[in-house]
C-alpha cells in the first residue's frame, strides 16, 4: 500500500512536472488496454472443472520521455494494471516497465544504458519466431500482439536486455566506405554471493562496408560467469564468433544478392571436473535471384549447422513448452494438466520467456520439430528454396519455402533423420477487383507441411512425424472505421519421434518417446472498430477443439471464447 | 568484366572463411547419446540381480551393494524394506549394468524410521519387463552418523537455547515424542497460527549452549555440512522455515546485526513427511526480506566464528495454521548427512 502510495505521488509530480515543461522538453507517450474475456471449456463426461470463466484487466503504460539536451534522450514506463474484480485497490499492481538513456556523445557516439533491445545474427543473438507465428491471418493477431508487447517482442527479432550498448561509424576516404561498429554488455543474472556468479553477456559486431554492393563482418559475443562475484570458482562460457560477406550484383537483368555467414562457438565451464566442452561450427550461404517485378524472385540456401553448436543467444526460445497453461490449467475428472494449444500459444503471456536460456529447452515436436532453435538448431544441414512474386496490381501476394534437411550426426545411431518443410502463403486483395470497393477485402491462406523420419529398423526407435497446419483468414472492409475479420486455422499432427535428454552438459543422456496424434482447429471471428490506425475496438469469438487420440491421459476437450478488446497507442 | 571480376573476388574470400573454419574447428562426428540398440532391443535379464554379501555391519563402515545386467537400458528400482519396522531404502537407476557404482546401500533411510538390525527384503523392480528379483540382507549393525549434534531433543530443552513463540492461536512451540522421528524418539514441534505476523516463533541455538561452549567447527566452508530432519504435514504448505547461521568475526562473543555476517538458509518447498536437508556451510547465502543481499561483514563464510544458530518459524499470517517438525540438528564434515 506505501509502495503504492509513493508511486501515485511519482505519478502526479511528474504530470505536473510536465504541465510546467511547456518548452517541449518533456513529453509523454504511452499505450493503453483493456480485455474483458468470458472463456468456456468443454469435455466429455467431466464433472470436477468449473466449466466458465471470466477475466478481464485494464492496463495502462504510462512513459515520460525527457530531453535535458540536444543529445541526451531520458525514457521511463510505468505499467499500472487494474485486474477486473479487484476493488479498492487491492487488484491494482504498479510495475517500471521500462527506463533507459540514451545519447550522443561528440556527434560520433551513440549510447544507450538501462532496457535496450538488441540483436546481432541468427546465430550470435536473435530472437526467433516462436512456434506457428511463420505466418498467421490478421485475426489472430489480436491476441499475440498483446503477448508481444507484454513480453517486449519486435517484429524485428529484438530480446529485451538490460546493460550498455555503444555504436560508431567509422568512414574512409578510399579502398573502404565506412566501418560499422556496434558493441553491447548486458546483466544476464546476479550474483546471490552464495554459489551463484553473476552472468554476463556482451559482444559486439564491426561491419566493413567496401561498398554498397559489398560489406564484410564479424560478430562475437559470449555469455560468461564473472569469478570473484560469488563464492565459486566455476565460471560458465558460451563464446560465438562468426564471420559475414553479403554482396550485391547485377548481370545484365538479374540482380544477385549474396549472404552468408559462419562461425565457431565453444561451451564450456571452469574449474568444473565432470564439464566437458562443447565446440563446433557452422556455415550459412544463401543466394537471392531477381529478375524485375515480372517475375518471381528465386532463393536457394544452405546451412551446415553442427550438432555441438552451442549460441545462447539464438538457441533461446520464447515459448516454455516446460510450462502450464493459467486458463483451465487442469481439466477432465483426473485433473490432468491441460496441453498448450494454439489459442494459449497466442495469448497466454506466462508461457513465454524475456530472459535467456541456459539449455537447449524443450519444444514441442508437434508444433516444430525441424528447426525449434531458429537457424543456430543443432545438427541441421541441407538446402532451402524459396520464391516469392506479387502480381503488378497486387491482386495476389505469393510466397513459398521448401526446406530439404537432415542430421549432421546420427543421435543413438549412423542413421540419420530427414527433415522436409513446405510452406506456402498467399495474400488475394479482392478489392483490387472491384474498383468500386474501396474497402480491403482480403482472403490469406497459409500452408505449412513438415515431415521427420529416420528407419533404423528397430519398430520402437523408428521416427516418423508429420504435421500440418492450413491457415485461412478473410478482412471485409465494411465501412472506412469497420472490418469484420475471421481465421480458420487447422492443425495436425501424428506419429512418433524420440526426444532428447540432455544433462547438465548439454549432452544427451537418453531419449524420451514421444508420440502424437493430434487434431486441433481454431475459428475466430472479430467484428474490429478503428478509431484511427492506432487505437482499435475489438469484439472478438473464438473456439478451439482439441483431440490426440493416442494420448488417452488427455481427454478432448472444446474451448469458447467471448472477448471485448480495446487497445491505443498515444 | 568488373562484375565477373567481383563474383571472383567473393567467392575467394567465402573459400579462404570456409578452409579457416574447417580446418580451425575440427567436428566431432561421433553419433549423440546412447545407442539405440541398448535403449530398444530385445530385453533379456543376463546376470540375476544379488547383493554383493549376505550379512553386513554398517557400524563398522561396511557396505554392501547389488547387482544385475540387462541386455538394454532400462529404468530399475531397488527397495530394501525392513523386516522390523516400515524404514525402508529407494535405489533408483537407469542403466543396463547395476554393480557398485549405482546399486549401492550404505545403511541409510529414505522413509523414516531408521533401519535397525535384522533381516531386510530387497527387491529389485525393471521397467523394461515389469518384472521383480528379489533377495535379502541381514543388518548385524547400525550405522552411526558421525558429526556436532545440535540438538536432537532426546534430553529436552537445553537451558542455553532461547526459546519465543507468538501469543497465536493453537501454538506448540514443545518438544512432542508422539510419532516415528528419523532418530530417537523426540521431536520438536513448531505450530501455530499467528494472524498479524509471519513470524509464528524462533528457537536459538548459541554456541554457549554447545557442551564445550563453541561449535567446534572447521575454518573451511566447504568441509562443513549443516544438517537437519524435518517434516511438513500433508496438508499444510504454507509454513517457511528458515535457518540464520549467525557470525562473530570479530571475536568479541556477540553477534552484531550492522558489520557481521549472517548467512541463512530458507526453506519454502518441503516436501511432504520426514526428510533430511542438507547443505555445504560455504553454500548459505546472505538474504534481506528474503531477497539475496550482500553480507554486513567480511562476506566471507567462517563456520568457525558460528556464534548462533536460529531456527524461524514463519507462515503468511492471512493462511491461517502452519506447522513443522524438526528433528537432529546436526553440523557433518566431508558429506551430508546420511541417517
Amino acid at each position: 500500500m506505501i509502495q503504492m502510495k509513493y508511486i501515485t505521488v511519482l505519478l502526479l509530480s511528474i504530470c505536473s512536472t510536465m504541465a510546467v515543461g511547456q518548452n517541449k522538453k518533456v513529453w509523454a507517450s504511452g499505450a493503453a488496454r483493456s480485455v474483458f474475456q468470458q472463456n468456456s471449456i468443454q469435455t466429455d463426461g467431466d464433472t470436477i472443472t468449473p466449466t466458465n470463466l471470466n477475466s478481464g484487466n485494464t492496463l495502462v503504460d504510462v512513459a515520460i520521455n525527457a530531453r535535458p539536451n540536444e543529445n541526451t534522450f531520458v525514457h521511463g514506463m510505468v505499467r499500472v494494471r487494474n485486474d477486473f474484480g479487484g476493488f479498492w485497490g487491492s487488484g491494482v499492481t504498479f510495475d517500471m516497465r521500462q527506463l533507459y538513456l540514451k545519447g550522443l556523445v561528440n556527434d560520433a557516439v551513440r549510447y544507450q544504458l538501462g532496457d535496450i533491445n538488441y540483436k546481432l545474427s541468427p546465430y550470435t543473438f536473435y530472437n526467433n519466431q516462436e512456434e506457428l507465428s511463420s505466418h498467421q491471418s490478421e485475426a489472430l493477431e489480436i491476441y499475440r500482439d498483446m503477448v508481444h508487447c507484454d513480453m517486449f517482442y519486435t517484429s524485428d527479432n529484438t530480446w529485451r536486455q538490460q546493460g550498455a550498448a555503444v555504436d560508431f561509424t567509422l568512414e574512409f576516404s578510399n579502398l573502404v566506405k565506412e566501418l560499422q561498429v556496434n558493441t553491447f554488455l548486458f546483466r544476464n543474472r546476479p550474483t546471490d554471493f552464495g554459489q551463484t556468479s553473476e552472468r554476463i553477456f556482451f559482444g559486439g559486431n564491426a561491419t566493413l562496408l567496401q561498398s554498397e554492393k559489398l560489406s564484410f563482418g564479424m560478430n562475437y559475443v559470449d555469455m560468461m560467469d564473472v569469478l570473484g562475484t560469488s563464492r565459486s570458482n566455476k565460471a560458465f562460457h558460451n563464446p560465438v564468433i562468426t564471420g559475414t560477406v553479403d554482396a550485391y550484383q547485377k548481370l545484365k537483368a538479374y540482380q544477385f544478392k549474396f549472404k552468408s555467414e559462419s562461425g565457431i562457438s565453444e561451451m564450456y565451464t571452469l574449474n568444473d571436473p565432470n564439464a566437458t566442452g562443447l565446440r563446433d561450427y557452422f556455415y550459412d550461404l544463401d543466394l537471392e535471384i531477381t529478375r524485375g517485378k515480372k517475375l518471381p524472385s528465386l532463393g536457394v540456401n544452405y546451412i551446415n549447422v553442427g550438432p555441438q553448436f552451442r549460441s545462447i543467444g539464438a538457441q533461446s526460445r520464447r515459448i516454455d513448452f516446460g510450462a502450464q497453461n493459467q486458463m483451465f490449467n487442469r481439466y477432465g475428472n483426473d485433473q490432468v494438466v491441460r496441453p498448450i494449444t494454439q489459442m494459449d500459444m497466442m495469448q497466454d503471456a506466462s508461457l513465454y520467456q524475456s530472459t535467456l536460456s541456459m539449455d537447449l529447452q524443450r519444444y514441442a515436436p508437434q508444433y516444430d520439430n525441424v528447426q525449434p532453435y531458429g537457424k543456430a538448431t543443432p545438427n541441421r544441414k541441407g538446402f532451402s528454396l524459396s520464391a516469392a512474386h506479387t502480381m503488378k496490381n497486387e491482386l495476389i501476394q505469393v510466397n513459398g519455402t521448401y526446406r530439404l534437411l537432415s542430421e549432421v550426426v546420427g543421435q543413438g545411431t549412423d542413421v540419420l533423420r530427414d527433415f522436409n518443410v513446405l510452406d506456402l502463403r498467399a495474400l488475394i486483395r479482392l478489392d483490387t477487383l472491384i474498383s468500386s470497393y474501396k474497402h480491403p477485402l482480403e482472403l490469406s491462406i497459409g500452408l505449412t507441411n513438415q515431415n521427420t523420419q529416420r528407419d533404423v529398423k528397430l519398430d520402437t526407435a523408428d521416427i516418423d512425424l508429420k504435421s500440418t497446419m492450413i491457415d485461412v483468414g478473410l478482412k471485409i472492409g465494411i465501412s472506412e472505421n469497420f472490418a469484420i475479420i475471421g481465421s480458420y486455422r487447422m492443425m495436425n499432427a501424428s506419429g512418433v519421434e524420440l526426444l532428447n535428454t540432455r544433462n547438465d552438459y548439454s549432452q544427451i543422456v537418453d531419449f524420451e518417446r514421444f508420440e502424437t496424434d493430434m487434431k486441433q482447429s481454431i475459428m475466430l471471428l472479430a467484428l474490429r472498430y478503428s478509431f484511427d490506425t492506432k487505437n482499435h475496438l475489438n469484439v472478438v469469438w473464438q473456439k478451439l477443439k482439441y483431440e490426440d487420440a493416442s494420448n488417452q491421459d488427455t481427454p478432448s476437450f472444446d474451448l469458447k471464447q467471448f472477448g471485448i478488446v480495446y487497445s491505443m497507442y498515444f | 568484366m568488373k562484375s565477373i571480376n567481383r563474383i571472383k573476388y567473393v567467392v575467394g574470400i567465402l573459400t579462404v572463411f570456409t578452409i579457416l573454419i574447417t580446418q580451425g574447428c575440427q567436428r566431432n562426428m561421433e553419433t549423440e547419446g546412447p545407442s539405440l540398440n541398448d535403449l530398444y532391443g530385445d530385453f533379456t535379464v543376463l546376470e540375476d540381480f544379488k547383493a554383493s554379501q549376505v550379512d553386513v555391519d554398517f557400524a563398522a563402515n561396511e557396505t554392501v551393494y547389488f547387482t544385475a545386467r540387462f541386455s538394454t537400458i532400462t529404468s530399475w528400482t531397488i527397495t530394501i524394506k525392513s523386516s522390523t519396522s516400515d524404514a525402508t531404502k529407494v535405489i533408483e537407476g537407469r542403466s543396463s549394468l547395476i554393480n557398485e557404482e549405482n546399486g549401492m546401500w550404505d545403511g541409510s533411510t529414505t522413509v523414516f524410521p531408521s533401519f535397525g538390525t535384522g533381516l531386510c527384503s530387497v527387491e529389485l523392480w525393471t521397467e523394461a519387463d515389469s518384472s521383480v528379483q528379489n533377495t535379502t540382507v541381514n543388518v548385524t549393525g547400525l550405522r552411526t552418523p558421525t558429526g556436532i549434534v545440535v540438538a536432537d531433543f532426546e534430553s529436552g530443552i537445553n537451558p542455553g537455547w532461547n526459546i519465543f513463540a507468538q501469543s497465536g492461536a493453537n501454538m506448540t512451540f514443545r518438544i512432542a515424542n508422539d510419532q516415528t522421528v528419523p532418530q530417537g524418539s523426540n521431536y520438536f514441534d513448531m505450530g501455530g497460527e499467528v494472524n498479524w505476523d509471519w513470524l509464528i516463533g524462533l528457537i536459538d541455538f548459541p554456541a554457549t549452549a554447545m557442551p564445550s561452549s563453541n561449535f567446534g567447527l572447521s575454518n573451511n566452508p566447504n568441509d562443513v555440512f549443516f544438517n537437519v530432519a524435518l517434516y511438513r504435514p500433508d496438508t499444510l504448505t504454507n509454513g517457511v522455515v528458515l535457518f540464520q547461521f549467525k557470525e562473530d568475526e570479530n571475536g568479541d562473543g556477540n553477534f552484531n546485526t550492522a558489520n557481521e555476517d549472517m548467512y541463512s538458509l530458507e526453506l519454502t518447498k518441503l516436501e511432504p513427511g520426514w526428510q533430511i536437508v542438507s547443505i555445504k556451510y560455504s553454500e548459505l547465502v546472505s538474504l534481506e526480506n528474503g531477497q539475496p543481499a550482500s553480507p554486513k561483514g567480511n562476506a566471507q563464510h567462517n563456520p568457525d566464528k558460528l556464534h548462533t544458530l536460529s531456527c524461524l518459524f514463519l507462515a503468511n499470517p492471512a493462511s491461517g495454521y502452519s506447522q513443522a517438525l524438526m528433528d537432529y540438528v546436526i553440523f557433518t564434515t566431508d558429506g551430508p548427512l546420511k541417517l
